[in-house]
Order: C-alpha cells, then sequence, then structure tokens
C-alpha cells in the first residue's frame, strides 16, 4: 500500500459522524445551559457594531503592513541615494541606483524638472561609463565582451541624453513662442515674410526669409540662428529705414548678397523680429541647450573614436550647462 | 488572499459576537464544528458514548472560557475548540486512570458511517478501509494518532496544527510521514 492509497483511506474517514439524534439534543442541552449562563440574542445594532469591529480588525493589518512597506521603500531609496550614486556600471549596486533614479524620475511631477533630471542621469551614467572604459585596468582583451556591451549602454545613454535635451528645450521652446509671433507681427507688412522652424526638432532655430526685393533689386534672405545667438536686437525700428543687429557671439549666416542687411528701404517694412521680455527670458535656457546638443555631436565623434576620457569630460560640460 | 482575509474577517467576528455572550454565535459555532470536534474525539479515545459526552463538555467549557476571558491563546475558534479538546481528553485519562488500549468500540458497537449518498459498493469499500484502520489507529503512538487524525481525517491546514499543537510546520510534517509509515506498517503487518 503506498503512502497516496493510505490517505486516500484515511480521507475516507472523514464521513464518520455522530448520531444526528445525538446532534439535536445535545444542541438543545447546551443551549439551555449556556441560557441559564447568561446568552442572549444580540441587537441588530450590537451585531452591526462587532461587524465594523471585526473588518477594522482585520483590515487594520494589511494596511498597516502596506503603508510600512512603502514607508521602509521610500525611506531605504532616499538614504541609499548618496550611497547608490557613486555605484559605477560594473558594480552589482548599479541596477539599484538605476531602479533608484527611475523611480525619482516617476515621482517628480514638474515637467521642467523632470526633463532636467532625465538629462543629469543620462549624463552621469553615460559619464560613468565612459570613466570606467577609459580605464585600462577594465578595458583589456579579456574583458572584451563587457566592453562591447559597456559600449553600447554608453551609446544608448548618449541617445538618452539627446533625447532628453531635446524634452527640455521643446519645453524651454514653448515660453519662446510669443516671441516669434512678436517677429510674424512684426513682418505681418511684409507680404512675402515667412517663419518656419527647423526640421529637425532638436534645436530651436528658425529661419525669417524675406523674399521681397528691395528697390536695388536685391532679394534678401536671412537666417538668423536664434539659439546660437546671446541676442538680437532691433535697433532703429524707422518707418523709412530697419537695420537689424545681431550679436557680437551670432553665427547667423546672412544668405543675402548684401553684408548689411537693410531691407526694404523703399517700404519701410521690418522684416527682422526684435527682441521681447519673453524672447529675453527664454533664450538663454533654449541656448544652453542648443549649446549641450552642440557638445554632444562632439562627444559623438569622441566616442566613435573611442576617447572615452575626453568623452567624459564633455559629458561633465554638459551636466553643468543644465546644471546654470 | 482574499479568502483568506474572509475567512479571518468570519472567524474574528465569531469570537467578538461569542464574547458579548450571543446565543446565535454560539449555535452557529456548535453546528460547524460539532461534527468534526466529535471525530477527533472519537478517534482519540475510541469510544463513542466518552466520545459524545466528552464533545458536549468542550463546547461548555469553550462557552466559559470565552466568558471569563481565560481565552486559550488560539488564533481562530476553531483551533480554540482544538485546543480544548485535546486537554479534555488529557484530564480523561488523567481522572478515568485509563489509556485506550483497545480498538475503536468491539465488534458489537462498530462504527456507523453517515454518508447516505455514496452507493453501496462505496459504503462497503469504506465500511472495509474503517474496518481495517479502527482496528490499527489504536495501537499508533499517541503523537502519531493525533496528528494523522487532524491532516488526513479532519483535513486541517499545517498552519492550524502548528497553532493547535505548538509544533513547527517542519517538526509536524516529519511526525506524520513517520505516522503514516508507522501506520501501514501495522496495517500490511496485518494483512
Amino acid at each position: 500500500m503506498t503512502d497516496r492509497e493510505l490517505i486516500k483511506k484515511l480521507n475516507n474517514l472523514n464521513n464518520v459522524n455522530p448520531e444526528a439524534n445525538w446532534l439535536k439534543t445535545n444542541r438543545e442541552l447546551l443551549l439551555s445551559q449556556i441560557s441559564n449562563a447568561g446568552a442572549e440574542n444580540l441587537t441588530w445594532w450590537k451585531t452591526l457594531l462587532i461587524t465594523v469591529s471585526s473588518f477594522s480588525q482585520t483590515a487594520a493589518k494589511p494596511v498597516y503592513a502596506l503603508a510600512a512597506f512603502v514607508l521602509l521603500l521610500a525611506t531605504g531609496l532616499f538614504l541609499s541615494q548618496p550611497s547608490l550614486s557613486r555605484a559605477k556600471p560594473n558594480d552589482s549596486l548599479y541596477i539599484a541606483r538605476v531602479i533608484a533614479e527611475q523611480v525619482r524620475l516617476s515621482t517628480t511631477f514638474n515637467s521642467d524638472a523632470r526633463a532636467k533630471l532625465a538629462v543629469q542621469y543620462a549624463t552621469h551614467q553615460a559619464q560613468d561609463l565612459s570613466a570606467v572604459l577609459s580605464d585600462p585596468q577594465f578595458n583589456t582583451s579579456a574583458n572584451q565582451e563587457q566592453v562591447a556591451q559597456l559600449s553600447s549602454s554608453l551609446q544608448n545613454e548618449v541617445d538618452t541624453v539627446k533625447d532628453a535635451i531635446s524634452v527640455l528645450n521643446n519645453g524651454n521652446s514653448a515660453p519662446a513662442a510669443p516671441a516669434r509671433s512678436v517677429a510674424r507681427s512684426h513682418s505681418s507688412s511684409a507680404p512675402a515674410a515667412t517663419t518656419s522652424q527647423s526640421d529637425s526638432g532638436t534645436s530651436s532655430d528658425f529661419m525669417i526669409a524675406d523674399s521681397s526685393k528691395n528697390n536695388k533689386g536685391i532679394e534678401m534672405t536671412e537666417t538668423v540662428g536664434v539659439s546660437e545667438s546671446t541676442a538680437v536686437k532691433t535697433e532703429d525700428l524707422k518707418s523709412d529705414k530697419t537695420v537689424t543687429t545681431v550679436g557680437s557671439s551670432s553665427t547667423s549666416s546672412l544668405g543675402a548678397a548684401g553684408s548689411q542687411p537693410e531691407i526694404n528701404q523703399a517700404t519701410g517694412t521690418a522684416t527682422t523680429a526684435s527682441s521681447s521680455g519673453a524672447a529675453a527670458s527664454s533664450t538663454p535656457a533654449v541656448n544652453s541647450g542648443s549649446q549641450a546638443d552642440k557638445i554632444l555631436n562632439e562627444v559623438q565623434q569622441l566616442l566613435n573614436k573611442k576617447d572615452y576620457n575626453q568623452a567624459a569630460d564633455k559629458l561633465q560640460e554638459i551636466n553643468k550647462i543644465i546644471q546654470n | 488572499m482574499a479568502d483568506n482575509l474572509i475567512k479571518k474577517f468570519k472567524d474574528k467576528q465569531a469570537l467578538i459576537r461569542l464574547k458579548s455572550s450571543d446565543k446565535q454565535a454560539f449555535i452557529k459555532a456548535y453546528d460547524d464544528n460539532v461534527k468534526e470536534i466529535n471525530r477527533f474525539v472519537y478517534f482519540k479515545v475510541g469510544n463513542r458514548e466518552e466520545a459524545n459526552d466528552l464533545t458536549s463538555m468542550i463546547f461548555l467549557k469553550a462557552w466559559h472560557h470565552i466568558q471569563n476571558k481565560t481565552l486559550v491563546e488560539a488564533k481562530t475558534l476553531r483551533a480554540l475548540l482544538y485546543k480544548i479538546a485535546r486537554t479534555s481528553i488529557v484530564d480523561y485519562y488523567r481522572e478515568s486512570g485509563n489509556k485506550m488500549t483497545a480498538s475503536l468500540d468491539d465488534d458489537d458497537h462498530k462504527v456507523e458511517v453517515a454518508d447516505e449518498s455514496q452507493d453501496l459498493s462505496d459504503r462497503l469499500d469504506q465500511a472495509a478501509d474503517l474496518e481495517i484502520i479502527r482496528r490499527r489507529l489504536p495501537l499508533l503512538k499517541d503523537e502519531y494518532r493525533e496528528v494523522i487524525i487532524m491532516r488526513f481525517i479532519n483535513d486541517l491546514s499545517l498552519e492550524e496544527m502548528a497553532d493547535i499543537t505548538g509544533k513547527t510546520k517542519g517538526n509536524l510534517r516529519v511526525i506524520l510521514h513517520r505516522g503514516l509509515q508507522a501506520l501501514r506498517e501495522l496495517i500490511e503487518g496485518k494483512k
């Protein structure tokens, strides 16, 4: 006989019951005994009170346990943040750091702060990966597989930084919109003035093209790289003459034949945006995002050359720009 | 998880109602547990009349314990009844000065299997199984017999058994394994 068969036979004994008559008489007997000892039928409200009380007692434990768990998790993440932030990509704690960062990101509700934090984390991770890869003790032929993995992770992180910066730029470019509308309002009198945004979406450069011809028959096309200029000012917005001055650090290209953007003297129509309060405030943020973009391109080139040390330095630079 | 919470809630409710001297709660507790407790006592003492008397006493004791706030530490009402049953059986042995050495009931008082929903062949098989086990079970060591009754006849979980007996689950598993082995040897030895 196997254990299973024996257990089955034992289970059959579950049907062994006392006689029904005894059950009934014993029930009556016990009821009379406990009635003498003070048993009574409870009122409905007392029964309700007991039900509520027992429910709260039963539910309290899981609720407390859940609250304690959440509190513990939050405290743990908060306290371990400094030590986790030092974890390097080849450390066992690195995964915990990534998780902690994700948690911090998802608990940041301000979109600007979140985008900034995303850039900061991605840059830090890329920086750490670069540091590990530039370590000659690690980057050996024996660790080729790991090196390849980390290189691929680094590339991913650089892409993440790019995305995060573009999110940051898009967030910052929203307040710049009034500046562009100002530009449009100024140029509204010009029949063919158009404002278009760059297709790349990562840069805030925009182009104001004035295809109107001056009375000398010269077609003027001016491209203003707003993101790279520190200030765009329009001076001498006079009825008979408009002079657009681009700041000294500007890298805007003047595709027109003329060296001075003297436009439409005859009609006196302004074609270039003037500065406004909104434009002035948003420009540095957009500018820093664009600078970061530029440095990122350099990082990409350095990575292609496998110059991880330089790449790490450049990433550090990006982080400083974003922080400022 | 949800079933477990509902079960806990019902247990808690029953205990609080019993503490408040609720007659209806006692009736419900009696109806829900009397057969199981009677079966446990019956397989422990081996005599129907004594099992019935002890069962009646166990329920009365449980009521007094709850009313006098002298509750034996137990997580559930079922566990409380089993704990009182165990101590009542020990008291019974101590007072009567005898211990069950014979088989469950004699040949003139065969155990009744009160399940008429089964067909005749099943009932005959069951009667044969019962006959073998009822003759062999009393020969088993008391420790083994108790856990086998609780686990395989009354279908208690290991957690409940641990609460009742005060043993760990691991310890109970070992005792169950040894108990089954010993019972099998006794049955096969007889055949």
